[in-house]
């Protein structure tokens, strides 16, 4: 029982273009979008094929040239930088930290546009740690944490950032969150992201990994040029044709075990 | 969602909240002991730098001069007319050449960006030598210090928003860039000095060459009320861009997505930190190293958070710059040497401990 005013997300005809001295260059064209609370929608397609650049468009550090992105039904440019804050999260590829921060204190960080309180974040800090399982390496410095072990800190700090504490619902673009991840803390952290789903959050994530899109995205979106390949459910954008356009691979598609949701295999 | 859990989690909450809210990390302890530490070394420094010096005084003629000080006999001049000054602008020059130092290092996001190496210090002495060449009248009376000050402030925001138009990029400050520009920028400031010092007549040489070593002896009390208003200024304001600085240490984009008007911060610090070395190179000339050894100290002991770095780095400036003048006027008494060799001598050895240890910076190998 969803109608427009209840999107989280609209993204309605975008155009995004990078101008370097005169000659522009489309980075995303003719790109729709509406996401409603609660889903998570993954973004495939090659390198280059624009992922990150529709992700740091929808976050307010991309213009828009032509076409537009409502957040909660409101413009995106209207928001201020604080009210964006509040409402989205970004995971960005890399984060690079060089001072001694506690894994505790970097996480913390996520709160700072939020005023609930002090006691308030601290509890949603070591949630947010429990999430992710960092909660043992709280007291460690960030600088001293292995790459997946930072990678891992930097999600709980996203997660606390659009950490469910109203009606309010909330954004949180991810970008290749699973990149230095083992299997089983990749497995986690989905599974954590479906929970948030539950409560309301909306999730977008770049992967680079079709199978894993099918097996959690609710919906899925297929770039190639800046431009949709297909958009949907598994089952519309996870076949043989549209991997065969978007990779240039063939690949042969098999219903996974219990879920029957498509997975791509090579051949 | 069922509502069972939702309250059940609302319980989890209210119940993790009160154990999160009992629970004080090593931060928090360490973060007491060195303000504590601080507070205590600040008043027994400042005492110690009163009462020692070429002229021996006891600690009650120095109490007597302080507070029942009639101005006239030889003891009570020499701690209320030449030591209470010189060591108070040591101290407030101290705080400020660390809370300026702190800054720049948040701004930079590198623990190796002191205003004296990234050249805004060389910078600063260069405006000041051009505003003492060609200052002419100007420079008589009081109104000369404020001219001096303006022209150190001119070559300090120029060095800084060079060094940092130079250095970073949306991906990042380039230790290599920000290093190697500071050297060329402190080379360029350098020889442009020296060309000013040929044209420059003999009194005004001295004072340029005086600003170069560093020194507090020039200290009386209007530098000591100009350096109050700067360092009033400098922790009025400064501290007022913590958390910012905290959020921006993740990444220029990364604090941007926390909700901090990135530009607007950068313009600010710029502007902050151009003012405080610039104007403590005209108070007190160049004293380099402080901005760079004091925060790193206070960050071994308590961590990089800003709320805490920024003020306590003020405070252990100050003593460090009190303990560095009261060395420098006792070594070879009644001599002196320049308060910015002690604090050289001090400081260089210990940044060549940190290059050592530069992949922990950022730095490449």
């Amino acid at each position: 029982m969803t109608n427009e005013t209840d999107s989280l997300l609209i993204v309605d005809s975008l155009e995004v273009t990078l101008s370097a001295g005169r000659a522009s260059q489309a980075l995303l064209a003719g790109i729709d979008l509406d996401l409603q609370p609660g889903q998570l929608l993954a973004i495939i397609g090659p390198n280059g094929a624009g992922k990150t650049s529709l992700l740091r468009t929808i976050c307010g550090e991309l213009a828009i040239a032509k076409g537009s992105i409502r957040v909660c039904n409101q413009p995106l440019p209207a928001l201020t930088l604080r009210e964006r804050a509040r409402r989205i999260a970004v995971l960005p590829q890399l984060s690079g930290l060089n001072f001694p921060f506690s894994v505790e204190e970097v996480i913390a960080l996520g709160r700072s546009p939020h005023d609930t309180g002090r006691d308030r974040d601290r509890a949603i800090v070591a949630q947010a740690m429990a999430e992710v399982d960092v909660l043992h390496l709280r007291d460690r410095l960030y600088t001293h944490l292995s790459g997946g072990e930072k990678q891992r800190v930097q999600l709980a700090r996203v997660l606390a950032q659009v950490w469910p504490v109203d009606s309010q619902p909330r954004l949180l673009l991810l970008d290749e969150p699973l990149s230095a991840l083992d299997l089983g803390h990749q497995q986690l952290l989905m599974r954590s992201l479906q929970t948030f789903c539950g409560r309301g959050l909306g999730v977008i994530m770049a992967v680079h990994d079709v199978n894993i899109a099918s097996a959690y995205a609710d919906r899925l979106l297929a770039l190639k040029g800046g431009r949709c390949v297909a958009a949907g459910s598994a089952h519309a954008v996870v076949s043989a044709p549209v991997l065969k356009e978007l990779f240039g691979v063939t690949m042969q598609i098999l219903p996974r075990p219990g879920s029957g949701k498509p997975m791509a295999v090579g051949v | 969602m069922p509502s069972s859990r939702a309250s059940g989690r609302g319980a989890a909450l209210i119940t993790e909240g009160l154990f999160e809210s009992a629970r004080h990390s090593t931060r928090d302890v360490r973060r007491r002991i060195t303000a504590a530490v601080l507070v205590a070394a600040l008043p027994v420094c400042f005492f110690l730098s009163l009462l020692l010096g070429s002229t021996e005084l006891s600690a009650p003629e120095v109490f007597s001069a302080l507070w029942f000080s009639s101005g006239d006999s030889q003891q009570d001049l020499i701690v209320t007319a030449i030591r209470l000054p010189r060591s108070l602008l040591a101290a407030l020059i101290g705080a400020v050449l660390a809370i300026c130092g702190a800054a720049s290092q948040g701004l930079f996001r590198n623990p190796l960006a002191d205003p004296s190496l990234i050249g805004v210090t060389a910078g600063a002495s260069a405006g000041a030598s051009l505003a003492i060449v060609f200052g002419g009248t100007l420079l008589a009376g009081a109104g000369g210090l404020w001219w001096i000050s303006l022209g150190a402030f001119a070559g300090g925001i120029a060095t800084v928003w060079l060094v940092y138009r130079l250095s970073t990029s949306s991906s990042g400050t380039s230790v290599a860039s920000m290093l190697l520009a500071g050297i060329a920028i402190t080379a360029l400031a350098g020889s442009f000095t020296s060309l000013l010092s040929y044209l420059a007549s003999n009194d005004l040489l001295r004072r340029i060459s005086l600003w170069q070593m560093g020194g507090l002896d020039g200290a009386n009390y209007p530098r000591v009320i100009a350096a109050l208003l700067v360092a009033t200024m400098m922790l009025a304001f400064i501290p007022r861009f913590s958390s910012a600085l905290n959020a921006l240490l993740l990444g220029e984009s990364e604090a941007q997505h926390l909700g901090f008007d990135v530009a607007r911060m950068q313009r600010w610090l710029i502007v902050l930190i151009a003012a405080g070395v610039g104007s403590s190179v005209a108070l007190a000339g160049t004293i380099s190293f402080v901005g760079l050894v004091v925060p790193h100290i206070v960050r071994l002991a308590i961590g990089a958070d800003h709320r805490y770095l920024l003020p306590l780095s003020a405070a252990a400036g100050a003593v460090l710059l009190l303990m560095a003048d009261t060395l420098a006027r006792t070594v070879i008494a009644p001599a002196e040497i320049p308060v910015g060799l002690v604090t050289a001598v001090v400081g260089a050895p210990f940044f060549i401990s940190l290059l050592r240890h530069r992949r922990e910076y950022g730095m490449q190998p």
